[in-house]
């Protein structure tokens, strides 16, 4: 039996990110606030207090803060004849679990995106002409532009006290930032983490071929800050357990610090913990949503609960399947090109050239998520692709974020697997190699998309996600040349030895981390026919659900996806007071 | 639509303005800013213990907050040059506390802080 709870104003689907920075923008308007989040509150639990805290066991390699697979999974399948199979247990990317959501366990690696990014296929066709974008890359212009997110940008910035060199203010070039850095009004509000002898042995090397190499932008607060929220942040003890770890130090800032536990105290916000959402309901006719369903996991009653406004503001995933289960937009069909619920999914493509140093300490133990120095020539657009046959890139950084005993371990090739040689290689080498990475681009293609999956179901009698997903040539070819400037910064360096560079080749795999960095499938536009949600993240089927986070990018470029993802979810928190006040298509 | 705004009085409902908290009658020095990110000068216990009082309490017994088996088996009461071998190196002086902390290297800024967590009460 459902239980019919009362009405409220706005809804939430998910007690993240995005969801806190929204809500965190309508508490002065004194408009109702309801989030729904499937997990728990972390804070003061094992997971976020010495000594449990650095289990690497529990939270690194059983991945204790993630999305439980044996209730929920994505199936996946490499192409369009292919039968999907679930994954047992998703390795390759990880949604978060609990009130913060993915961003408890994240690196704090900080980026606004290219200035180009939000209509990067104006840019490719402009630049490289039309008949230069491969038919199945399937780009397309967001319907923003960076400079009407940048105040968004700023206050994220500030909220989140991120740490990092401005490159480019006010069009100004800043000694120290990234060139390519979009123009920002003002700097950041913290100096840069201090830089780790992986950074300087990059800096250096990367300096020598004429690069212009920058600190990494962080949301690890270097020293102790306090937001325009009245909420603080402890510095950083660079100790290496932030990626799958909360921090313990309340130094890495996150949703559940900053935002939650003030939102908390407001009498017009509430959260309710333990809700499994699954399904919105949706008037057809009237092209409305009406309520959500949801279980309580504790006590296993389910629940609808009707609302003004629906916003999802789950994982990339989530979002999708959301969409899809309840009915709600045209799903896409790769056959067609039509429809657009599940369009454009993407992943991201990482590489590396590991390096070995006999005689300096790169002591790896000693580092936080974000503190790496970087080099942006080779991401995105910012080097010149005509003759390269492909589009995209990535930056390269020196890819130290911790030495966590299980997993941080690199040996030069030819190390055996096992034994006393694999023995001696950890000793000689633990404290003295680390990776230069890429972090690249996945642009869309027109065979990589989300959609029901037709045979398997979920611990709540939902259909599963099903994932139809692979690299292909234009990834491969961006992965072996990006890779191959990696390698020539490594080549640099003077280490003692340079590994192989492994440039992304064959297949995804689902067994292998790369990045939690999945988007798409609910992409926004200007063009209804070719989008889900309208560049004010409204939907273009049901004026009054909103939806937010990565799932609403088109593309997904070589940077990390949370700038833009807190610059909109911000901007939504002012425009859903607006269509309180009014409500429209706005 | 009608349900979409509170109450005319909710919707006055105070904004983020600075954390509530009272006047202190002593200014902190700057780095009390590193401490207060975990602890409050009054009232109860946040992600570390409040300090509120902490000079003359016995280590590991401020009520409502869970302390590791090495603070509340360190036999200390916190008293000036405790504190300062404490602040200086956590580890140090008491070895296996879970304060994620590293110390404060600067003795002067160490002096200054118990100096003000004496006026704590």
């Amino acid at each position: 039996m459902t239980h019919k709870l009362p009405k409220r104003s706005v809804v939430f689907v998910g007690g993240g990110l995005t969801a806190g920075l929204a809500a965190r923008q309508m508490m002065s308007s004194g408009i109702d606030v309801l989030v729904l989040e499937r997990g728990g509150d972390l804070a003061g639990s094992a997971a976020a207090t010495l000594p449990n805290q650095r289990d690497e066991l529990r939270w690194g390699v059983r991945n204790g803060l993630v999305q439980n697979w044996a209730n929920e999974t994505y199936t996946l399948r490499h192409a369009l004849d292919e039968s999907a199979l679930p994954v047992r247990r998703m390795e390759a990317f990880l949604p978060g679990d609990g009130m913060g959501g993915a961003a408890n366990h994240w690196n704090g690696q900080t980026w606004r995106w290219a200035e180009y990014d939000p209509a990067l296929r104006t840019r490719l066709e402009s630049r490289y002409g039309r008949a230069a974008i491969p038919r199945e890359m399937t780009v397309q212009d967001w319907g923003i532009s960076y400079a009407e997110m940048e105040p968004y940008h700023d206050l994220f910035e500030q909220l989140f006290g991120i740490a990092g060199q401005a490159g480019n203010i006010a069009g100004k070039l800043v000694e120290g930032g990234n060139p390519f850095e979009a123009p920002r009004k003002r700097g950041f509000p913290q100096q840069p983490l201090e830089i780790l002898e992986s950074g300087q042995i990059f800096k250096t090397a990367a300096q020598s071929l004429g690069y212009k190499p920058f600190p990494l932008p962080a949301a690890n607060s270097p020293r102790a800050y306090t937001n325009p929220d009245g909420a603080s942040l402890a510095p950083c003890q660079y100790c290496g357990h932030c990626e799958r770890f909360i921090c313990e130090a309340n130094a890495k800032a996150s949703p559940a610090v900053l935002l939650y536990p003030m939102l908390q105290k407001q009498r017009n916000f509430e959260i309710r913990l333990h809700s499994q959402v699954t399904g919105i309901i949706y008037d057809k006719q009237a092209k409305r949503v009406t309520a959500v369903k949801f279980i309580d996991l504790q006590t296993a009653e389910e629940y609808e609960q009707p609302a003004d406004v629906v916003v999802l503001s789950g994982f990339t995933m989530t979002n999708t399947r959301l969409l899809l289960t309840s009915g709600i937009g045209r799903p896409y069909d790769p056959k067609t090109g039509k429809g657009a619920v599940g369009k454009n999914f993407c992943y991201q493509v990482m590489s590396s050239v590991p390096v070995f140093f006999k005689d300096r300490f790169i002591n790896p133990f000693m580092a936080s998520g974000a503190s790496q120095m970087v080099v942006d020539e080779f991401n995105g657009d910012n080097f010149d692709h005509a003759g390269l046959g492909f589009l995209g890139g990535g930056y390269i950084y020196s890819n130290v974020t911790n030495g966590r005993p299980i997993n941080a371990r690199l040996h030069p090739a030819g190390t055996p697997r096992w034994g006393s040689a694999w023995k001696q290689a950890n000793a000689d080498w633990y404290s003295h190699a680390f990776n230069v990475s890429v972090h690249g681009s996945n642009y869309p293609h027109r065979e990589n998309f989300l959609d029901l999956d037709p045979t398997y179901r979920d611990a709540y009698g939902s259909p599963l996600l099903r994932m139809t997903f692979n690299f292909h040539d234009n990834d491969h070819r961006m992965s072996e040349y990006v890779t191959n400037k990696a390698a020539g910064i490594a080549r640099a360096m003077g280490a003692t030895a340079v590994g192989a560079p492994q440039p992304r080749r064959g297949d995804f795999d689902a067994r292998q981390y790369q990045t939690t960095h999945t988007t798409g499938g609910t992409i926004m536009g200007a063009d209804p026919s070719t989008s889900v949600v309208s560049p004010r993240l409204q939907h273009w089927d049901a004026q009054n659900l909103f939806v937010v986070g990565a799932s609403v990018y088109a593309h997904n470029a070589g940077y990390n996806p949370t700038g833009p993802l807190a610059a909109m979810a911000l901007r939504l928190g002012d425009d859903l007071v607006r269509y309180a006040r009014q409500p429209r298509m706005l | 639509m009608q349900t979409l705004f509170l109450s005319p009085s909710a919707a006055l409902a105070v904004a983020f303005a600075g954390l509530a908290h009272g006047q202190q009658a002593v200014q902190p020095p700057k780095t009390w800013t590193t401490c207060a990110a975990c602890h409050s000068a009054q009232g109860a216990a946040a992600i570390g213990p409040p300090l509120g009082g902490v000079v003359g309490r016995k280590a590991g017994s401020a009520p409502g907050f869970g302390y590791s088996r090495a603070m509340k088996s360190a036999g200390i009461t916190w008293d000036d040059k405790s504190l300062a071998a404490f602040l200086a190196d956590p580890q140090e002086a008491v070895p296996g506390n879970r304060m994620p902390f590293a110390g404060v290297p600067d003795p002067a800024e160490v002096a200054q802080l118990v100096k003000y967590l004496k006026t704590l009460r």
